[in-house]
């Protein structure tokens, strides 16, 4: 453990952070949440107690807009303590250095993987570099907080689990929506049986923009810009489906057996890009249930949702919202007629909101959680605030001191990121892929 | 739209509705009154606000505002004395409001007219214009004028849930008992009583989030704010409603004295 003292102040972020814990008992630990998402089990108040006054000592590998925002947000988490910052590209070295100005600074990880004095390193690199740095970090003693996805290639993935296996080093994956409390909340709603027996997945995630940075210099495009390049990203799976395909596997506890899918290049094409801007992939259960997964960048109307059907209800976790198909929740004119008849005097609710458009249908949306609920609307491709990201990067930070590593996080990720990489072989084969044998893990239940 | 009525023999009591009605449900609840003249006065409900919304909705392709908000800059548009009327009077209510409360919130821009009133002029920067709860409002005071014209004394006017008026009282008690829900967590907020008097609600709710927008900042107004007025006149529950969602307690303060009828009004977070 590590023990530098400080006085530990109560930023916004770990303040927001137990209030998300309490809410969902977390700290109280609460077998129902603790059953639903038994990562969260690191997270109760015991725990939390047991590394007061402690800081980690965290490196930042990968300093661009996704490692920036991890900088601000290592700001306000009291048990973290940043001091190294690692970048091949001198201009996002520079900026991160502006936020941390007494950090050390690297241009090779290897070589801040040597420093004592780190206890664990944070990765947002591209998806190319993930599987290499993790295991050098790895194998340098160092605890491991990477982006997704896990990999580039299967074989990366596997070689990054079975590596994993054999260490005591705690890894996280930046899936955040294991941490956002809508989808936590949702999935234990799920598993009470609200919307009765799941019987099929439909997420999609809907942007109109060319997805490119602005590259000052040609020659550093493919740095820049990976996201677009086959031997740097696996595009709209790897960086959108992977936290969705997630979700999946977590409601149904279960793996598609089968893939199946089509891809191409519609609208943004005219540059040298190669990923795919438009994917369609259908993943299909043993069971017969399916995802349909589907994601473009040159649409935005429907936005970006994760719904989960069921037989007697719709969860959107996205948006934090679910819808009931035999509603009985009265509506104040209902009520009231009632009342005239049974000649009560009881008050009639107004429905509270503004004038707004009435839907073809009559679903009447429920909010998964009570009070605010923060809504990402899946425009930004760099981050929001709320969506989680904060909360799985403070229990990451103290799993650097404890040492304790969180259940089922790397393989929910190592689960989500075969999905996706298999969705990728079959749109690029065109082929119904079944699950391959040699990338199976006990964990997976087809 | 579509329209359909129940009539309750055993307690006398007509109820009809109506739905895709200036883009949302009108309910009517009428008490003690025999089935057909329920009936007639239901339907000249209907009339009246089919055509105010003809004239005044921005759900409707073809009303003059759509016809305004679709037009150039710098162009000029044909209104109806009715649509004439309907700007100028909801014009009235930003002075009312001390700017809170704009039709134009979108554009915050001028509304004039040709000299001769048959005409309005588009201004450089467009115009954009959205009577929406002050057009509802206002249908709620016309179909309570129609029921108690046509001699109903206890009725109940649901337009939309968020704008209700009740005439006379409940059956079982003295007025017409209400409450205010948050649409977030469905608590009850605050409860009271319509007699003869209108309640209007204003807010967000988790599926429809930042349709208002503030004439102070050009911004929408985000999160679980809520707002509710009771007034004898429904127009002016509506107007103000929606003026509190975007004024602070100052002003509230300041616009509250230009509303002397007004029986209650709360703002939620």
């Amino acid at each position: 453990m590590n023990n530098t003292i400080q006085s530990a102040s109560t930023p916004a972020t770990d303040a927001g952070r137990r209030t998300f814990l309490r809410s969902l008992g977390v700290l109280a630990g609460s077998a129902a949440i603790l059953s639903t998402a038994p990562w969260l089990a690191s997270c109760t108040a015991d725990k939390q107690a047991a590394v007061s006054g402690h800081k980690a000592r965290i490196g930042l590998i990968g300093t661009g807009s996704r490692g920036q925002y991890h900088l601000h947000n290592l700001k306000l988490i009291p048990h973290a303590d940043l001091v190294a910052l690692c970048d091949i590209n001198p201009a996002h070295l520079d900026e991160a250095r502006a936020i941390y100005p007494d950090a050390k600074t690297y241009t090779d990880y290897r070589a801040m993987l040597d420093d004592p004095d780190i206890d664990g390193v944070i990765i947002a690199t591209p998806l190319g570099s993930h599987a290499p740095i993790t295991l050098a970090s790895l194998d340098a003693g160092k605890h491991v907080f990477c982006e997704k996805a896990m990999a580039l290639t299967l074989d990366e993935c596997k070689e990054v689990y079975d590596r994993y296996l054999n260490c005591d080093n705690v890894l996280y994956y930046c899936m955040q929506r294991m941490y956002d409390e809508k989808y936590v909340r949702g999935v234990q709603l799920i598993n009470d049986g609200l919307i009765g027996d799941v019987v099929g997945m439909r997420c999609y995630w809907f942007r109109n923009a060319d997805w490119r940075r602005d590259c000052p210099d040609p020659a550093l495009e493919r740095l820049i810009n990976w996201r677009l390049y086959r031997e740097t990203s696996g595009g709209l799976m790897t960086e959108l489906a992977s936290h969705q395909l997630e979700v999946c596997g977590w409601v149904t506890g279960k793996m598609p057996s089968k893939i199946m899918g089509t891809g191409d290049l519609i609208h943004w094409k005219h540059d040298a890009r190669e990923v795919y801007d438009t994917v369609n992939v259908i993943y299909k259960y043993s069971d017969g249930r399916t995802i349909s997964y589907e994601s473009l960048i040159s649409n935005k109307f429907n936005g970006m949702e994760d719904q989960i059907l069921g037989s007697r209800g719709t969860m959107n976790l996205a948006t934090g919202l679910y819808y009931l198909e035999n509603d009985d929740t009265r509506s104040g004119i209902k009520q009231l007629l009632s009342s005239v008849r049974d000649n009560v005097f009881s008050a009639i609710p107004a429905a509270g909101p503004s004038w707004r458009p009435e839907t073809a249908d009559s679903y009447i949306p429920h909010s998964i959680l009570d009070g605010v609920t923060h809504v990402n609307h899946g425009q930004s491709t760099v981050g929001v605030d709320h969506d989680g990201s904060e909360e799985i990067l403070s229990a990451f930070c103290q799993a650097c001191i404890t040492g304790e590593r969180a259940a089922n996080v790397v393989e929910e990720a190592y689960s989500a990121t075969t999905l996706c990489l298999l969705g990728n072989l079959a749109m690029e084969t065109g082929t119904t892929i079944d699950f391959p044998d040699e990338y199976k893990i006990p964990y997976m239940k087809f | 739209m579509t329209s359909d009525t129940t009539y309750y023999q055993d307690n006398r009591m007509f109820h009809a509705s109506a739905c895709n009605l200036m883009g949302t449900r009108l309910d009517v609840v009428m008490i003690g009154v025999r089935q057909g003249i329920a009936t007639a006065l239901w339907q000249s409900c209907l009339d009246i606000v089919s055509h105010l919304e003809t004239v005044g909705s921005r759900f409707s392709p073809d009303s003059e505002t759509s016809a305004v908000n679709r037009a150039e800059p710098l162009s000029m548009v044909s209104v109806s004395p009715l649509f004439r009327g309907l700007l100028t009077d909801a014009i009235g209510y930003r002075t009312l409001t001390l700017g809170a409360f704009d039709i134009t919130a979108c554009s915050c821009a001028a509304v004039d007219f040709t000299p001769d009133g048959l005409s309005l002029i588009i201004p450089s920067s467009g115009l954009k214009i959205d009577l929406g709860g002050y057009l509802k409002g206002h249908a709620v005071d016309l179909i309570a004028d129609t029921l108690r014209q046509g001699g109903v004394t206890d009725a109940f006017i649901d337009f939309g849930g968020s704008s209700i008026m009740g005439i006379g009282s409940h059956p079982a008690g003295d007025g017409w008992p209400v409450s205010v829900t948050d649409p977030y967590t469905r608590r009850s907020l605050r409860a009271g009583v319509l007699r003869d008097a209108a309640l209007s609600t204003s807010g967000n709710t988790p599926a429809y989030n930042g349709h208002i927008v503030s004439p102070f900042t050009g911004r929408a107004v985000t999160g679980n704010r809520l707002s509710a007025v009771i007034a004898p006149r429904a127009v002016d529950a509506e107007v103000l409603s929606t003026a509190w969602l975007v004024a602070d307690r100052d002003l509230r303060a300041a616009i509250l004295p230009n509303f002397p009828t007004v029986i209650d009004e709360f703002v939620y977070n």
